[in-house]
């Protein structure tokens, strides 16, 4: 079998190298004693290399400098620098002389343990998704919980004594069914009520405002009876009720009292945002742009 | 007592600084020459040679004897050389410096007949630019063969590639030269080829 021209000139350069093998060394030189064209080719090829010894590159200067300046280079950096070069002579490893795949799986888990540190140094158990109003901090001192459990909550109330509220008020229902339909372990409860959510005067023992269930939030007025918590069958028959807020204020004998918690907190900072309902978010903005009304609504904790 | 190349590694390793005094003495031409051919620029064959010899120093604790000194000396001045053009052209600057002329002329003996002379620096000039108009793998694999006379096994050890990978750019390298050279060569080439190439397109 005999070379092509293509053939031979793309084994020149190994021909000249000696890299062929015996016998396509004897293909080429066959060839070669045949063919003008590629017999030039050859020649021309150990020309080059011939030609390349002209190729020029300017001589050192100043050849007795050069360690003079490399001792102040190494004398002028920092006394720390030493700690620096013990720490990269402990990491120095040649990695090249791993398999690809045991360079790759190594690789891959100093991925993943660094996304691990970086998901734990956000990790913040300290609060979670908190919706307050400013407005209800006056309404309700005592329709906070006066011992808030572990897991989330927010509350808020409003009136619905204007068509804006009232639409909120849709809005806000229809958020807090797609919140839960998002987040299984939200808990969402509303109530609306025939009277404004009124906080009461409760005497000192009393949290009157909170079942047993921190989900359940129940809300008083004038004759409703409260047992007393500190265990007593006793019950305390509510005879006052005092409003924090101007009655101008509240407009309104009906109110509705959302309340979120999760029963599960989310465990890092970045979870919780993932996990905020878009709907939810949505919702919380137009509320803070709104003047009207005084629910002046904050996500803390984010 | 004349100190062998094992020797001085081991005294640098003991943190003998007479030993890196000796190797830089040693090796100073050859990385400079090196990364000069490399880089084309004198101000980064410059910073090569120095971070060169830093690096040895620092690095010296990793190095076994098990390869060769130079071998890993060569690697470690083609990757800082690499670094350095990869450098130079992200920050878009000419890569074509003052390695032409004026340093050829400095060279000229007056004594020399003038006329062999300058058929020589044109000859240098012609060849100097035909090779620094190769892309940087081709020309960091001719600069490696035919100028430092390293076989492919070595090239393949120091740029971290395969032997064919070398014998493959050692090939495309040549070819371009010939036709880059072919005044010299006598190669049938179409002139606006050999113009296009000069030029590095």
């Amino acid at each position: 079998m005999s070379l092509s021209c293509k053939q031979v000139q793309r084994r020149l350069s190994d021909y000249n190298d000696n890299l062929l093998t015996e016998g396509l060394r004897t293909m080429v030189d066959c060839h070669l004693g045949g063919c003008n064209f590629c017999r030039y080719a050859l020649e021309s090829l150990v020309k080059v290399q011939d030609l390349l010894q002209y190729y020029h590159s300017p001589p050192l200067p100043n050849q007795d400098q050069v360690f003079t300046n490399l001792q102040q280079r190494i004398e002028n950096r920092p006394a720390d620098f030493h700690w620096w070069r013990r720490l990269g002579r402990v990491f120095s490893f040649e990695w090249k002389l791993l398999p690809p795949l045991t360079r790759y799986s190594s690789g891959l888990l100093i991925f993943l343990f660094s996304m691990a540190i970086f998901k734990i140094s956000l990790t913040d158990s300290t609060s979670d998704l908190t919706v307050s109003s400013s407005s209800l901090n006056q309404v309700s001192g005592n329709l906070a919980l006066s011992d808030p459990p572990d897991n989330s909550r927010s509350l808020f109330a409003f009136d619905l004594s204007t068509e804006d509220n009232k639409r909120f008020d849709r809005l806000i229902f229809a958020t807090s069914q797609a919140a839960q339909q998002q987040l299984g372990d939200l808990a969402v409860t509303s109530q609306v009520l025939d009277s404004p959510a009124v906080p009461v005067n409760q005497p000192e023992g009393v949290r009157p405002l909170v079942g047993e269930d921190s989900n359940e939030i129940d809300f008083l007025k004038v004759g409703d009876e409260v047992p007393l918590l500190d265990g007593s069958e006793d019950l305390m028959v509510v005879t006052t009720a005092k409003s924090t807020v101007e009655p101008a204020g509240i407009g309104a004998n009906t109110s509705s009292l959302f309340a979120f918690s999760y029963s599960a907190p989310p465990q890092s900072r970045l979870a919780r945002i993932n996990r905020l309902p878009e709907v939810f978010r949505e919702m919380v903005v137009p509320l803070k742009q709104d003047p009207r009304r005084d629910t002046n609504l904050s996500l803390s904790g984010l | 007592m004349e100190r062998t190349e094992t020797i001085l590694v081991s005294d640098l390793q003991a943190g003998d600084m007479t030993a890196l005094a000796i190797l830089v003495d040693q090796y100073q031409h050859l990385v400079y020459r090196l990364a000069m051919q490399i880089t084309k620029n004198l101000d980064d064959a410059n910073d090569v040679l120095q971070d060169t010899f830093l690096k040895v120093y620092d690095s010296i604790h990793s190095f076994r004897q098990d390869s060769a000194f130079e071998t890993w000396l060569y690697r470690i001045v083609v990757n800082l050389s690499i670094d350095a053009v990869n450098r130079r052209s992200r920050r878009r600057e000419s890569l074509f410096s003052t390695v032409g002329e004026t340093a050829i002329q400095q060279e000229i003996d007056p004594r020399q007949d003038p006329t062999r002379e300058a058929e020589k620096k044109e000859l240098q000039e012609w060849v100097t630019q035909a090779v620094n108009s190769l892309s940087l793998n081709h020309r960091t694999v001719v600069i490696l063969h035919e100028l430092q006379g390293l076989s492919h096994p070595q090239i393949a050890d120091i740029l971290g590639c395969s032997e064919g990978t070398v014998r493959s750019r050692l090939h495309y390298a040549r070819k371009k030269l010939r036709i880059l050279l072919r005044p010299y060569t006598g190669v049938a080439c179409h002139p606006g080829t050999a113009k296009s190439l000069l030029k590095g397109e």
